[in-house]
């Protein structure tokens, strides 16, 4: 798939779930937009959302609930990189902004796109590979050996699509799943077992995914967060390059 | 340079800085430590830190002063994933304790090292490139449109040693330079002119610039921060690797 076409199938998905043109990104800066569920959006909630923020470097788009704007535009207005908004002292000064309103920030999130052509899945000695359609994946529900490649239950919004699984003999070692978070986004998950890390076969089902994802006609992307040095270095090494990042707001227990 | 030898390094340097063995930042699992300032450490490392946390995913080694290692403990029980005491909602309950002894958490510092040989990216043509040293270098100073890439005046204990500019006519385009944080650990920082972005020109820097540290027997490492998704793809482009976070307060 034309690398060019992915950037801006990430950029459009991006521009959807935060009710902005994509152009309007690409201009650069920091930029308040209403909250809005748009059509085809990533389908991660049904609630209005309250607070949420990405950047791509050079933008920083923040959609919030119209009440926090004069707060936010006052936040945001010296901060002469739109990243550096996501810089923790800044963050700190954000919960500021949030809490009188009963929210507080979750961890950041770290979308990666594709930037070269994906290889094909090939077996790695002495394990075999199994690919697992939407129907195959019901039996793992409810799923808890496989938390990021699978999702817990059936989810109708984003049906975990495929999955590729590798097995030593009878016995399962790593699991690489993608669900339709979008119609044209697809985000891969990877799950290797204890004994079978550091053998390269992450990386390995994940090249292997992303490419038949690419070929039904999807965009895969990888998410994960930053702290998460391993599932970040798969992500770099088959591929993949920070897109966006993204941080939300979730209301606090009372 | 393989990246086990650019690794073993930076961990020896690290296990001096935070007082704990080098295999604390392979083997999984939390290491405390007390706070105490190291001789010997990174240039960058604040002498009076109450808080100096390093993470390699999930190795996460603390040097705290001792009212803070219950905390650390309890939020290292209580996270899904050790690495998750970098997100935000870990980093946000120590800063609130922190603030109680008038402390506040910085940021987070991002560090890339070689994951083997270092690629080379050519130099864009159309431009002029000049080499700089330790002495040259001096002519930038006082700096304030480099900021990454070199120091704001001559600063002793980790000096700019060496520099790479690359000149539009008479015009500086881009520079790319190194701090010598340790005797062999020299920092890699990029600043291109706004508009000479997208060309390319930072990852070129970037790459000539650390095969020359490297062909002079030192170790380039690469610090970003969180946000800086330009700033991580040259580094990745170049043939760095994710290799630890930091914080302090």
């Amino acid at each position: 798939m034309d690398k060019q076409k992915v950037w801006s199938t990430g950029l459009a998905q991006l521009a959807i779930d935060f009710n902005i043109s994509p152009e309007r990104v690409q201009e650069g800066g920091v930029i308040l937009t209403p909250p809005a569920l748009n059509p085809g959006r990533r389908a991660y909630s049904d609630k209005m959302p309250f607070f949420e923020m990405a950047t791509v470097g050079a933008a920083t788009v923040i959609m919030a609930d119209r009440s926090l704007w004069p707060a936010l535009q006052e936040w945001s207005k010296d901060a002469d990189e739109p990243h550096w908004l996501f810089e923790f002292p800044r963050m700190q000064k954000l919960t500021g902004i949030l809490e009188p309103h009963g929210y507080a920030l979750t961890q950041t999130f770290h979308h990666y796109l594709p930037s070269r052509d994906f290889c094909p899945a090939q077996a790695p000695e002495g394990l075999t590979l199994q690919w697992l359609e939407q129907e195959d994946i019901q039996r793992f529900y409810p799923n808890k050996a496989w938390p990021n490649a699978l999702q817990s239950e059936e989810n109708s919004a984003r049906p975990d699509m495929l999955a590729l699984l590798a097995m030593d003999g009878d016995r399962p070692a790593a699991m690489a799943g993608v669900s339709a978070d979008s119609p044209t986004l697809w985000q891969v998950g990877i799950d290797v077992l204890p004994e079978y890390q550091s053998r390269g076969l992450g990386s390995l089902l994940v090249e292997g995914l992303a490419y038949e994802v690419e070929r039904r006609g999807a965009v895969p992307f990888y998410g994960t967060s930053l702290s998460n040095l391993h599932s970040q270095s798969i992500s770099w090494k088959c591929g993949f390059r920070p897109a966006w990042v993204g941080v939300s707001a979730k209301k606090t227990e009372v | 340079m393989n990246k086990s030898q650019a690794f073993e390094t930076a961990y020896r340097q690290l296990a001096l800085e935070l007082g704990c063995a080098p295999e604390a930042f392979t083997q999984p699992g939390l290491t405390l430590t007390p706070a105490a300032f190291q001789p010997g450490a990174r240039a960058t490392i604040r002498k009076d830190s109450m808080l100096l946390m390093v993470g390699t995913g999930n190795s996460i080694v603390v040097s705290a002063d001792n009212r803070l290692g219950a905390l650390v403990e309890e939020l290292a029980g209580k996270v899904n994933g050790l690495h998750r005491l970098f997100e935000f909602p870990a980093l946000k309950a120590l800063d609130a304790r922190l603030r109680e002894y008038g402390r506040e958490l910085w940021g987070t510092e991002h560090f890339f090292l070689p994951g083997g040989p270092l690629r080379k990216v050519p130099l864009p043509e159309g431009f002029r490139y000049q080499w700089l040293d330790e002495k040259s270098v001096q002519e930038f100073y006082p700096n304030e449109r480099f900021p990454m890439a070199l120091a704001e005046k001559y600063s002793p204990d980790r000096p700019d040693v060496i520099a790479l500019a690359a000149l539009d006519g008479r015009t500086i385009a881009g520079v790319a330079g190194a701090s010598a944080d340790t005797e062999i650990m020299w920092q890699v920082g990029i600043d291109v002119v706004e508009e000479y972005r997208g060309k390319g020109l930072g990852s070129a820097l970037v790459s000539a610039l650390s095969r020359k540290i490297v062909s002079q027997g030192r170790l380039p490492f690469y610090g970003t921060a969180a946000g800086n998704l330009a700033s991580q793809r040259i580094a990745v482009g170049c043939g760095f690797v994710p290799a630890w976070i930091e914080t302090d307060a």
